[in-house]
């Protein structure tokens, strides 16, 4: 009997290797003809019509079914000729990953933090250099002196030979790697097809110490270019990657364009300019048409090494400055339009990278101690300059930061990836609330309500009374409950775990706690039922797991079955009781007095309209509101990595935040109207609406990248008193499936952190607040005070609950 | 700071979101890319539902089909991925259900093929398996018990572990709200362990 559960480590490996890694070959091209006949299908009729209806509109129509057809031929025409590129999108390195890196010929890696080095690749013989991780997470590829390329596939951990040739970078969207021959060519390699192609000869000319210099290829983000700097006349060109042909961006001046790097939106190119191949000379940002080239300057000393930062609004580079004949380089950051010139760091090497969410940067720092070059690697927070070095080896060289998929079998490592993003010293840390005397309530706690098991269904609702009886709600097709349990709660601590369910209902409870919405997988269709088990409406057969406005006047979907698809407008809502049902032209954001909604149209208008979408009026482009203020007169958005507000008509539009490098994804309106809480990276903030207060809460409260995701939401309680945010258990891991809850109390901000909690529910009355957490083999519901003290297990066997107060 | 900032333009969109665009308003090139850098993941996903090449390959075909149908009612071009994830999940479970009805005309299941359509009981465990697996019997058993999950267990573990998509995203793709989304995440991993410890 095998006792030991499986690692998430163990469980991805194993699952990967199970399931297949590729379609069947033939699998395209059955899915482009069909997809081809559909098109025509919906094309031809349109054709015809637009021979014989006058109507602008239809002709206009027509024109482009039309398009769309020639362009579906030529497109199976590039099938046929096996040119598909399958590409994927590209991780930029971020707050998660690992640092390869080169420490006497081996090949290392470590985390984020600088931690749990290992290392990875040994060959005898031969010492290997600049590792460098594929966009797709699954290469880190590095070199052989022969010259020669070698791969370690991070999924089995097989290191093998790829190529002859010189490593220059992965495409940005898929496995390819850009080399040069031994002869000098241009050759990309689909490293997991086998597939060579030659671009073209480099120029290269060896004697001349070409190609060395800089990064000599570099893909555009969308992996469709590579630039490089010739060879011969040291101009700027870029490279077709699918052609091989060439156009020169700018043509060389002085000597030479060197070091090249794309705008995330591949619009523009950075490079530095070197006066005798040996000198910089500054830094330039063009156009990758070539046009609107502008010159940065720095007082500081020759500028170079330009590397874009991952939201475009920034270049770090280096200023090559001079005392005397001593050089101390400095790292710089400036807009890229050469405003706004900011020194971070008056001495350092090399720029590692910027953190994903453009917070911080990697930078090394040099010094020579004796024969053997050391370094330091820090990393720096932009914001307020806070600076840590990061406890790699002193020798280690050839850095590259890269985000390969989590639990890398090649690695072996199955860590908890840090953030790369700098904590803030004055971080206090949560305060662990010690442990309640079981209380099992009175009858003023009101009730919980939450997925109970009956036979081979989870379709059923427990409302516990605290106090009193536990009432069973059948699914509205339900048979009646059999062998309900005893009202009792169980022990505190005890638990079981839930029997597999054979059919499964996911439920909503409308926020006054008068009802619920009953989703069944199987029939595809949900109802509203109340607390009584009396159905208020449905079923109606559409697919979605409704959601409720604010005060749960309203029940709002998508109007989408099970096939996908969707009512005409995507949007429909209606009351619990199925009565005034209509459409909406997009999915609704109430204020939460329900007296106005927002929907943004087709068109990226925002419409804004009474509460039952009445009215609708646009307003402006805008982003969907983040939130409203309580009595719907302004609403709060994230635009431009900063929160903004502005009046319900589109007025008065001010940027809330203002941080210098943005980073926003979220933002909630407390119920009393005094506070937003915003999201920037991991770090929640609290703002005044007028932004007068600036209130920086803690930082690990939310990973952009794995883990659960961004998309958990902080919860004010009633009385806006606290804020309960869920997030990632900062031990669990990267893709750990662990989470936290920390209460923040508005005003003086302390926090409490809650481990082991899920899914913070407010009672009605704002005076406690539930939680589940695991507990052996099963879940069990935890209710604390406001405050987060007297945690009490006051429910235990939970099959996977939705946890909800009701009425 | 003023009104404009309300009618500046938009950031610009990423690539994908730029494809979703066009390929809503008609453009078949831009699907194409689209949806081909998704065939490998959208197949796999098929697959951990249908468990056999032929199936999810038909499943895939019909999504791809109901997907370039249905884009032009995809509002929010962000949400492509789980919005393409759902199609196919549902094309599989449709599959799925159609392949079970026919089975129950045509021929007499397997004993071990329930009505529900769950898979035979996979053999090939000996009876002298070494309490201490090693790692890689440790895989064979974890897929084992894989194929032994429901269609919903198996889709939820293959989007979180193997296509790592975020919670948020799986919930998307399912249509649940987060919080079910985790719920049924961890169900499916406690199933998984269960099925494991009944195959040993």
């Amino acid at each position: 009997m095998n006792e030991r559960r499986p690692t998430d480590f163990e469980l991805a490996v194993a699952l990967r290797a199970h399931l297949p890694v590729r379609a069947p070959a033939d699998l395209w091209d059955a899915v482009a003809t069909t997809v081809a006949e559909t098109r025509q299908q919906r094309a031809w009729p349109s054709i015809v019509g637009a021979l014989t209806d006058a109507d602008p509109m239809v002709r206009r129509r027509s024109t482009l079914l039309v398009a769309a057809a020639l362009l579906a031929v030529a497109f199976l025409g590039l099938v046929a000729a096996g040119a598909l590129h399958l590409w994927q999108p590209a991780p930029f390195p971020g707050a998660h990953g690992l640092f390869a890196f080169v420490r006497q010929g081996d090949l290392y890696v470590a985390s984020a933090d600088g931690r749990d080095v290992v290392r990875v690749a040994h060959v005898d013989g031969s010492d290997l250099t600049t590792p460098r991780w594929s966009a797709d997470r699954r290469w880190l590829a590095v070199q052989t002196p022969e010259p020669a390329i070698l791969g370690l596939d991070l999924r089995s951990g097989e290191l093998r030979r790829l190529a002859a040739g010189t490593i220059s970078a992965w495409s940005p969207v898929d496995a390819t790697l850009a080399y040069y021959t031994p002869g000098g060519d241009i050759a990309l390699l689909d490293v997991e097809r086998g597939q060579e192609r030659v671009l073209g000869q480099e120029h290269a000319d060896p004697d001349q110490g070409y190609p060395t210099y800089g990064g000599v290829l570099v893909w555009s983000p969308d992996g469709r270019q590579l630039a490089m700097t010739d060879a011969i006349d040291g101009a700027l060109v870029r490279v077709d990657a699918a052609t091989g042909a060439r156009t020169t961006v700018v043509a060389s001046t002085t000597c030479c364009a060197f070091r090249p790097t794309w705008s995330p939106d591949a619009g523009r190119i950075a490079y530095s300019v070197w006066s005798e191949r040996s000198v910089p000379a500054g830094f330039w940002v063009a156009g990758a048409d070539g046009t609107g080239i502008i010159e940065v300057r720095d007082a500081e000393g020759p500028a170079s090494d330009p590397v874009w930062s991952p939201d475009g609004a920034w270049i770090a580079y280096r200023a090559n400055h001079w005392e005397g004949e001593v050089r101390t380089d400095r790292l710089m950051i400036v807009r890229p339009d050469g405003r706004d010139r900011r020194r971070l760091v008056d001495r350092f090497g090399d720029i590692v990278a910027w953190s994903s969410d453009g917070l911080g940067i990697a930078y090394t720092v040099r010094d020579n101690e004796g024969d053997a070059e050391r370094r330091e690697v820090h990393v720096i927070r932009l914001a307020d300059g806070s600076d840590r070095v990061l406890p790699l080896p002193r020798d280690a060289t050839d850095l590259a930061w890269g985000l390969p998929a989590q639990n890398t079998p090649a690695i072996g490592l199955d860590l908890p990836l840090p953030s790369l993003t700098v904590p803030v010293t004055s971080d206090e840390p949560p305060v662990q609330p010690a442990s309640g005397q079981p209380a099992r309530g009175d009858a003023s706690w009101g009730a919980l309500a939450f997925r109970v098991q009956q036979g081979e269904s989870d379709c059923y609702v427990g409302i516990q009374r605290f106090g009193g009886a536990l009432t069973i709600v059948p699914p509205p097709d339900g048979p009646p409950p059999r062998n309900p349990p005893e009202a009792a709660p169980p022990e505190p601590g005890a638990s079981a775990a839930p029997q597999p369910a054979g059919e499964s209902c996911d439920f909503t409870f409308a926020p006054d706690g008068s009802a619920f919405s009953v989703t069944s997988q199987a029939h595809q269709s949900f109802s509203i039922v109340g607390n009584d088990g009396v159905v208020l409406s449905g079923p109606f057969p559409w697919h979605d797991v409704p959601t409720w406005s604010p005060a749960g006047s309203w029940v709002s979907t998508s109007g989408c079955d099970a096939a996908g698809a969707c009512s005409a407008s995507g949007s429909m809502i209606m009351r619990p009781d199925g009565s005034d049902r209509h459409e909406l032209p997009g999915r609704p954001v109430w204020s939460g007095d329900e007296q106005t909604l927002a929907v943004l149209d087709r068109d990226g208008q925002l419409l804004v309209g009474g509460g039952d979408g009445s009215g609708l009026r646009p307003i402006g482009v805008f982003p969907l509101p983040a939130a409203w203020a309580p009595d719907g007169s302004e609403f709060v958005f994230v635009r431009d990595g900063d929160a903004w507000i502005a009046r319900a008509d589109g007025s008065q539009v001010h940027n809330l935040t203002g941080f210098d490098l943005g980073g926003v994804t979220g933002a909630w309106w407390s119920p009393d109207g005094r506070w937003i809480a915003v999201l920037q990276g991991t770090t929640m903030w609290a703002f005044s609406p007028d932004g007068s207060v600036q209130q920086r809460l803690g930082s690990h409260l939310g990973h952009p990248a794995g883990g659960w995701g961004p998309e958990w939401a902080p919860v004010w309680s009633p009385d806006s008193a606290w804020l309960a945010i869920e997030h990632d258990d900062p031990n669990a891991g990267v893709g750990g499936t662990q989470a936290d809850v920390t209460l923040v109390h508005a005003g003086d901000w302390r926090a409490v952190r809650l481990a082991n909690a899920w899914q913070p529910a407010w009672s009605l009355d704002g005076r406690h607040l539930a939680v589940v957490s695991s507990s052996g083999g099963g879940y069990v519901a935890d209710v604390t005070d406001a405050s987060g003290s007297g945690r009490t297990t006051v429910f235990a066997g939970l099959p996977y609950p939705p946890l909800g107060w009701v009425d | 700071v003023d009104g404009l900032a309300a009618t500046t333009e938009r950031p610009a969109a990423s690539t994908d979101d730029a494809l979703v665009q066009r390929a809503r308003k008609g453009d078949a090139a831009a699907f194409d890319v689209l949806v081909a850098s998704r065939l490998d993941r959208c197949y796999r996903l098929a697959w951990s539902i249908l468990l056999n090449d032929a199936d999810a390959a038909d499943a895939t075909q019909e999504a791809f089909v109901a997907a370039w149908r249905q884009l032009p009612r995809l509002r929010d071009a962000r949400a492509f991925d789980g919005w393409l994830n759902r199609i196919v999940a549902n094309a599989a479970r449709m599959s799925r259900r159609h392949r079970i009805r026919l089975r129950e005309v045509q021929v007499r299941p397997v004993a071990a093929e329930a009505a529900d359509g769950e898979p035979p009981e996979q053999q090939g465990v000996p009876p002298d398996m070494p309490s201490d697996f090693d790692r890689v019997l440790d895989a064979d058993a974890i897929g084992r018990a894989f194929d032994r999950l429901r269609d919903h267990e198996r889709l939820i573990l293959t989007l979180h572990y193997v296509e790592e998509r975020p919670v948020a995203e799986i919930a998307t793709a399912l249509g649940v709200p987060v919080g079910t989304a985790k719920w049924r995440l961890h169900a499916a991993r406690r199933a998984l362990e269960q099925a494991m410890e009944v195959d040993a």
